[in-house]
């Protein structure tokens, strides 16, 4: 049996083209312009890779910004500031990846109510989203967003609280039927007296049970820490992260093979994200033909996606309300469990509300667009090639036969129209494409 | 040489020129079609431009060089299309008087624009105009030209032979006859309701803030037949003087205006920023709400008279004891941030700095001082009971004292967290009465100070609005970096286009030592003053 894990290696028959660029920014990072996937098409699969993830050194932190950004306590600003990190996407898989961290690790501020709390822990995904898992499970265990969020702060040796204990067996390192109820209570007492003082983690020990505790089987004093590092080491752990990493990146029902597969190599890497993440970027698995435009775009990458495939320059602020009338409202996920996603993304108002935002785009009604479409269409005055323009700035130039034909016929319609008019409605037409709706 | 020469004969052209201005302006007003609804003269138009020109240039430092270059450029393009200076294309076609005039528009067609000059150098005129006749509509009518926005427009002039002048030869132009004035206007408020008709702005029926605030001059635009205007600009100054013969001290919303207005009024500290008074009574707007409100913003005043009327219990009513023990108008003061207490904090500088905001008024009843105190303690209550549901600490209230007064202030608790402190850390909402006022600041300091100085002189009353450029700029350049982030997130700009925003609203900012604008208001009359003056 093949290792689905292995490098992609392109070929005559399986090139590394348009539609294998455009896959890959999509799924590691929010699209790019046609420019910048062109010049990646040259470059080759290793520059596309090392532009959708290169080097943290290599990339500025946005410390300062992000001072700025929550200088006024206010979760509308964080927001845009997250929406205008995501739109910049310096370090793409960062961008990315941060997200996928924000669904999983699911933190609501309609709870906190903090929203620097809530920009500080998005910062902890930027910052070790890519590092090792023990680091940032330990990170999160510390953090003061999801210590208020999952009821810690008020979990006392007196008073234990199993809230945060069983969401971090269930939901952020084991998953269900791998934990059992003494284990959930014997880790929220070791997790007692992890508190929050003035925004930050405070450890209070006259509030932590410093007993003795029985954890998977292993007995001691255990506190938080310890708890870290006994379920990141637990094969049950890899196995729940990487079938979460497949469903993400990849396939949102993942083989169970390729699950093994992801998790051994997680294993392998000393559980380090960043290492496994690239490995899959550039395996066989994520450009096979199974994974292609299989999974729904989220509004997230629908609005920021569409902004960056057109090269143009919104308001954040206004794209993040929009990403929120389609369902998506960054640091106010729905529950604990994140977003669905997928399918549930989809609904005919959902619909018309992602065609009309494409419309008011097109329109500069979220701000300039530049250079605007029309420049793609320059020159180009034959019905066929505008469609032909349209479906490359926007669908790598892949669609079926019934979408060409739909182009076809919009661009017919508009050919007494002049550049900017024939632009703005075929793309607003191509965008309104079911493939266009896949990711 | 050449050039010499020519400069030379420029300025003795131009000094003849000037012996034709200042000339009567009412043969070319005579003129002007009776249906034109709003009117501007200058006698001496020549000089109003060197006035403007002195008053604009140079261009303030510190805005961004190629917004800079763009004004070049323009200036260029201005000078080619004109053939030579904006000012010797001026005084050649109306270095004698020039008099513009907005008609409305007949049916179908557009609004039209008129001008009626008296050439400097009549043969120099028609020779422009002939030169630029296919993209001016001009003729001559014996000494004077008229352009037209269009060849209609020029058809609706009244002749000179007509047998009797138009209405605006008697219209009372200041200028008319060689007045001081550099720009005289008028606007024939009345005919330009009965054109709008239904289309109307309903000025009755504005929202509550606006009602609130502009009422003098809503009234004044509702119900004045004219509306004068006055512009004068020499070097450093810009002086702007509006005028309509209709009051609202005669009108039903009389009752919006302060009793106390003729009260001692805080001076703006030569660093503060901003000071509004507005001769308004809040009491008076929240007692009737619904006669001074539209139905929707009477209900909501009402919702918040039911909650602030529970502030105090049973004890007091909001509006008969607190806002009645208070001698209205207020003043509001944006006054610098104070100086940092560096020994008191240690967390990195805060990205925004907060200017202070204070709200002072004149005591009219001791009474009302324990309403304040218990008011504001509820209140604080309920803000650290909101600021504990978010884990925040709470602000610490302390009742102080010292010479110059004795207040509540609600001080913010040190911050330990991580990265700088929140703003709200800059805030110490303070209560504070001293010599017969109150005093609601977002800090002590701010609070403290304006009750320490002494009161202006007594005031004849009305609004008064005075900026001052300078410190407004070192309050935005002291939060600039965040306040660009904002117009990123907002408008979608990149940093260099946040950055340039940001150079020219300071430069323009700084440029303006300070801009006062007042409302004043007799039995039958509504003044507006803007006095603008430039920073040198």
């Amino acid at each position: 049996m093949s290792d689905p894990l292995a490098p992609f290696e392109p070929s005559a028959r399986d090139p590394f083209d348009l539609a294998k660029v455009g896959h890959l920014l999509r799924r590691a990072g929010f699209a790019a312009s046609l420019q910048t996937r062109r010049e990646l098409v040259r470059a080759g699969l290793s520059a596309a890779i090392d532009h959708v993830a290169p080097p943290l050194g290599r990339v500025a932190p946005a410390d300062a910004l992000l001072q700025e950004a929550i200088a006024f306590g206010d979760i509308e600003r964080v927001r845009a500031f997250r929406v205008w990190l995501a739109l910049q996407s310096v370090h793409p898989l960062r961008e990315r990846t941060s997200c996928f961290w924000h669904g999983h690790f699911a933190t609501s501020n309609q709870k906190v109510l903090d929203p620097r709390a809530m920009a500080l822990q998005m910062a902890t995904f930027d910052r070790l989203g890519l590092g090792t898992f023990d680091e940032l499970l330990l990170a999160m265990c510390r953090d003061p967003a999801l210590l208020r969020w999952l009821d810690n702060d008020v979990n006392t040796a007196r008073q234990p609280n199993e809230n945060f204990a069983r969401e971090l067996f269930e939901l952020f390192s084991l998953g269900r039927g791998n934990y059992s109820e003494q284990d959930v209570r014997q880790a929220a007492r070791a997790f007692t007296g992890w508190h929050v003082r003035d925004g930050v983690f405070h450890f209070q020990p006259h509030l932590h049970d410093d007993g003795d505790k029985q954890l998977f089987g292993a007995d001691g004093a255990f506190d938080g820490g310890d708890v870290v590092a006994a379920v990141v080491r637990r094969p049950e752990s890899a196995q729940f992260l990487a079938r979460r990493w497949l469903r993400f990146f990849v396939h949102p029902e993942p083989d169970d093979a390729d699950v093994t597969a992801l998790a051994a190599c997680y294993e392998q890497s000393g559980r380090d994200i960043g290492t496994t993440l690239v490995r899959l970027l550039r395996s066989r698995l994520f450009f096979s033909a199974a994974a292609y435009r299989c999974k729904v775009k989220s509004p997230a990458d629908f609005v920021v996606g569409t902004v960056r495939l057109l090269g143009a320059s919104a308001a954040p602020a206004s794209l993040a309300a929009t990403m929120a009338s389609l369902g998506e409202t960054w640091l106010e996920p729905p529950s604990v469990e994140g977003w669905h996603g997928e399918r549930a993304w989809l609904s005919p108002a959902a619909w018309l509300l992602r065609s009309n935002f494409v419309a008011d785009l097109l329109a500069g009604r979220h701000g300039r667009l530049r250079p605007h479409p029309a420049v793609w269409f320059r020159g180009l005055d034959r019905p066929a090639d505008r469609a032909r323009a349209a479906a490359l700035l926007l669908l790598d130039g892949e669609l079926d036969e019934p979408g060409r034909a739909g182009l076809l016929a919009v661009a017919q319609a508009q050919a007494g129209a002049d550049a900017a008019t024939a632009a703005a409605a075929i793309l607003h037409a191509a965008a309104c494409l079911p493939e266009y709706q896949l990711c | 040489m050449v050039r010499r020469v020519s400069v030379l004969a420029a300025g003795v052209w131009l000094g003849s020129a000037a012996a034709v201005a200042q000339s009567d302006l009412r043969p070319l007003l005579a003129s002007v079609p009776d249906t034109a609804v709003a009117v501007a003269a200058s006698a001496d138009p020549v000089a109003a431009l060197q006035a403007w020109t002195a008053l604009l240039a140079p261009v303030p430092e510190g805005l961004p060089a190629d917004l800079v270059a763009r004004i070049g450029v323009g200036i260029t393009a201005l000078r080619i299309a004109l053939d030579g200076s904006t000012e010797a294309w001026l005084q050649q076609l109306a270095g004698g008087g020039l008099v513009l005039a907005v008609l409305p528009p007949l049916p179908g067609a557009q609004w039209e624009l008129l001008a009626l000059t008296r050439p400097a150098d009549p043969a120099a005129a028609a020779a422009w105009c002939a030169r630029h006749a296919d993209r001016v509509h001009c003729v001559t009518q014996g000494d004077r030209l008229v352009f037209g926005s269009s060849a209609a427009a020029v058809e609706r002039v009244r002749a000179p032979s007509a047998p009797a002048p138009g209405r605006w030869a008697a219209a009372g132009f200041a200028s008319v006859a060689g007045g001081d004035a550099t720009i005289d206007a008028m606007a024939d408020l009345e005919a330009l309701r009965a054109w709008l008709g239904p289309r109307a702005p309903d000025l009755a029926r504005l929202g509550g803030a606006a009602r609130f605030v502009f009422a003098p001059i809503v009234h004044a635009l509702a119900a004045a037949p004219t509306l004068h205007l006055q512009l004068r600009a020499d070097a450093s100054r810009l002086r702007v003087a509006l005028r309509a013969e209709a009051s609202l001290r005669a009108a039903p919303f009389a009752a919006l205006l302060a009793t106390g207005a003729a009260t001692a009024r805080p001076e703006l500290p030569a660093d503060g920023l901003v000071s509004l008074t507005l001769d308004r009574s809040l009491r008076a707007l929240l007692a009737e709400p619904a006669r001074f409100l539209a139905a929707d913003d009477a209900q909501a005043v009402q919702g918040f008279l039911s909650i602030a009327d529970a502030l105090d219990g049973a004890r007091s009513s909001f509006v008969a004891d607190l806002l009645g023990g208070l001698r209205e108008p207020m003043t509001l003061q944006v006054l610098p941030p104070a100086a940092a207490d560096e020994a008191a904090d240690t967390a990195p500088p805060t990205p925004i700095v907060l200017p202070e905001f204070v709200v002072s008024v004149a005591l009219a009843d001791e009474a009302a001082v324990d309403v304040l105190f218990r008011t504001a303690r509820v209140l604080a209550t309920i803000v650290n009971a909101e600021r504990a549901q978010r884990g925040e600490a709470p602000f610490l209230m302390r009742r102080l004292r010292d010479d110059s007064g004795h207040g509540l202030v609600a001080e913010p608790p040190p911050w330990r967290g991580p990265g700088s402190a929140p703003v709200d850390r800059q805030l110490s909402p303070t209560l504070w009465i001293g010599g017969g006022r109150v005093a609601l600041a977002s800090t002590r300091h701010a609070a403290q100070a304006t009750l320490a100085r002494p009161p202006g002189p007594a005031s004849a009353g009305g609004d008064t609005l005075v900026l001052r450029g300078p410190a407004i700029a070192a309050a935005i350049a002291g939060s600039r970096s965040a306040l660009e982030l904002g117009r990123m997130l907002d408008e979608g700009e990149d940093r260099a286009e946040a950055q340039r925003f940001f150079a020219a609203l300071i430069a323009v900012a700084e440029a303006i030592a300070e801009l006062r604008a007042t409302v004043q208001l007799d039995a039958a009359t509504t003044r507006l003053e803007l006095d603008l003056e430039r920073r040198r």
